[in-house]
């Protein structure tokens, strides 16, 4: 974390707690993140990785402690200007009453748009760009109620981008896609963190892309921050032993010229 | 949501508009005594100028039977329907539900109950409005209740919002049962109006559904975009800018007093606020802003249809609570088993 000085933290969490009901589900998380970064949420089902993302979205109040957003406590933004700032790909995805994929990135529009105005040619522009990056144009007119889930996850994708906000949050963004649609919204990720400065906030389960996309990791377990650092010095085998309670070896990909992991299946 | 033209929207609008000025014209001249359509617009017309020589040779009893007797009840059939309509399409917007409607909250019953109440007791201290006023009082009492109970950690479920509205709606129609158990001889009266009838409309009655009408339509047109973005939940709207906890309670108060006023002065009239969504969700789609104008309009239609055929048409007057109810249920069968086989309509 040498250069955390260079530039003013994005998010400032101070001693944040929250609990559904008496047992907490995060506790006493203190932690900064820094712009222009991809970070990633790991850690075992249920250990509060969600929760953590929707404590940074606003969409739930912290028990106990302070999240401040640049310089400002997240609480104090209405939801529109918050919108402006962070767009979320939410791990389940559902409409009721079926729109078309075209609405559904639209929809993404929402915070630029004033309450009674259609959208503009830029707002129509965003919607275009982000499904040509996606590439799901042939998809424009079909209802999401029809579609299957990774195209489903795809569009919410789009949606995201179409939200033009500095910072993504990514809840298992790629949960039903299958690998070279992973690595197609991973790498635009990648892209946008490297050359528009944007951030990155992805919960990963796959500890392999965590490690080749990631520059920071946050290793959470019951509730608790474990580890938090450069993906370099914290994805360890020593570290994914103790999250996961699985033995694994972590090396130099030749191919990649990224560290990756591999477990051990059985016992040998 | 329009980048494609709006001409198809904006054609159904006026077809619609169209309809129901055809319908009132119609059904005002239908029933025990026929008037022809130029006397009917005449009387009108006299009424609005107040120049009553429009109306020379025209049948004395003819103004009388058009403006105090016909066209209230007319007015408030149209407007009920489209109020009804409007709670339907409000309340399977925020629930993410096509099967809720104003009953499926309880609303209906907790305004029934406060009516019943004050039927009852035989209350008249505040003269007309002393029905509309109990019926407002059970169902926001009513709409609290639900929503404290299915509150948890600051915030309702959708799921758990129309489990409570099931369970207070139980125990509100046997308080119901009760009252009218009490109401021994009165029970008549009880009864006659929880089947739901125009029977007894006044000017007063129109004025206030048209008002309370009015306003609901301007509160859900202003929050129209934000209801299209709720129906992807509540973590993705929340994301999207919108203010979901309050827009969710501003709609659902605005739903709940539209129905209060329906039930308070009308009684219950079932399935008008599911029946029309769905069937405008087939015309228009799923956008809330084309969905919400189109099915008041259709709503208005629909039940000044119904009103007619049993006030005209059939040869005994059956309650409209009765017909609508004999009407939308199978529909709502047919509905119930195509979510079943997951057959939902786009």
């Amino acid at each position: 974390m040498s250069n955390t000085i260079l530039s003013p933290p994005l998010f400032t969490l101070m001693g944040v707690s929250f609990a559904y009901t008496e047992t907490p589900v995060l506790h006493d998380v203190n932690l900064s993140l820094q712009p222009g970064k991809f970070y990633g949420v790991v850690g075992p089902n249920g250990c509060g990785k969600t929760t953590f993302l929707d404590l940074l979205t606003g969409c739930k109040i912290p028990r106990t402690g302070t999240i401040t957003y640049k310089d400002k406590e997240l609480h104090l933004y209405s939801k529109r200007d918050l919108a402006r700032q962070l767009a979320l790909v939410p791990q389940e995805f559902d409409t009721g009453f079926g729109f078309t994929v075209e609405e559904i990135v639209l929809m993404g529009r929402h915070p630029h748009i004033d309450r009674f105005s259609a959208p503009s040619d830029e707002d129509w522009r965003f919607v275009d760009e982000a499904m040509a990056c996606i590439g799901i144009n042939d998809l424009r007119q079909r209802y999401t109620n029809s579609l299957s889930g990774g195209q489903k996850q795809r569009a919410v994708v789009a949606r995201a981008l179409a939200q033009n906000s500095p910072v993504l949050l990514f809840d298992e963004a790629t949960s039903s896609l299958d690998v070279k649609y992973t690595l197609q919204i991973f790498n635009i990720a990648r892209h946008l963190v490297r050359t528009e400065k944007r951030t990155v906030i992805a919960v990963i389960h796959n500890l392999n892309l965590a490690a080749a996309y990631c520059d920071e990791c946050i290793f959470m377990k019951d509730g608790r921050l474990l580890r938090y650092g450069p993906t370099a010095a914290t994805m360890t085998s020593e570290t994914i032993a103790e999250v996961f309670d699985v033995q694994a070896k972590v090396a130099l990909d030749p191919f990649n010229k990224t560290q990756q992991v591999s477990f051990q299946y059985w016992e040998q | 949501m329009y980048r494609h033209s709006e001409k198809g929207f904006l054609l159904l609008i006026g077809a619609l508009l169209i309809c129901i000025a055809l319908a009132i014209i119609v059904s005002t001249g239908m029933g025990y005594m026929t008037i022809a359509p130029g006397d009917i617009l005449r009387v009108i017309g006299a009424n609005m100028t107040g120049d009553s020589s429009m109306t020379t040779g025209i049948e004395t009893t003819v103004p009388y039977v058009v403006m105090d007797v016909r066209l209230p009840r007319i007015l408030t059939a149209a407007l009920v329907g489209a109020g009804l309509a409007l709670s339907g399409v409000i309340y399977q917007g925020i629930l993410l539900n096509p099967l809720a409607d104003p009953y499926t909250l309880g609303i209906s019953s907790g305004a029934a109950f406060g009516a019943s109440l004050a039927l009852l007791a035989n209350l008249t201290m505040l003269g007309h409005f002393s029905t509309p006023v109990f019926a407002f009082f059970g169902a926001i009492i009513t709409l609290m209740t639900v929503m404290r109970l299915s509150t948890f950690n600051g915030q309702i479920s959708a799921q758990t919002l129309i489990l409570s509205g099931v369970i207070i709606g139980a125990i509100l129609s046997a308080g119901i049962s009760f009252l009218k158990y009490l109401a021994d001889e009165q029970v008549a009266i009880i009864i006659f109006w929880l089947m739901g009838s125009f029977a007894s409309s006044t000017w007063n009655g129109v004025l206030l559904i048209g008002a309370t009408l009015l306003f609901a339509i301007l509160v859900s047109s202003f929050y129209g975009r934000d209801l299209n973005i709720m129906s992807l939940g509540r973590r993705s709207s929340d994301s999207l800018g919108v203010e979901t906890a309050k827009v969710r309670k501003i709609l659902l108060l605005t739903a709940s007093l539209m129905t209060a006023v329906c039930v308070a002065i009308t009684g219950i009239i079932g399935f008008i606020g599911l029946i029309v969504p769905h069937l405008m969700r087939y015309l228009v789609g799923p956008d809330n802003r084309k969905l919400l104008p189109v099915s008041a309009l259709a709503g208005a239609i629909l039940l000044l249809l119904a009103d007619t055929i049993t006030r005209a048409v059939l040869p005994v007057e059956v309650p409209i609570g009765v017909l609508t109810a004999l009407i939308g249920g199978p529909f709502f069968c047919v509905i119930f088993r195509q979510k079943q086989k997951g057959k939902n309509y786009e």
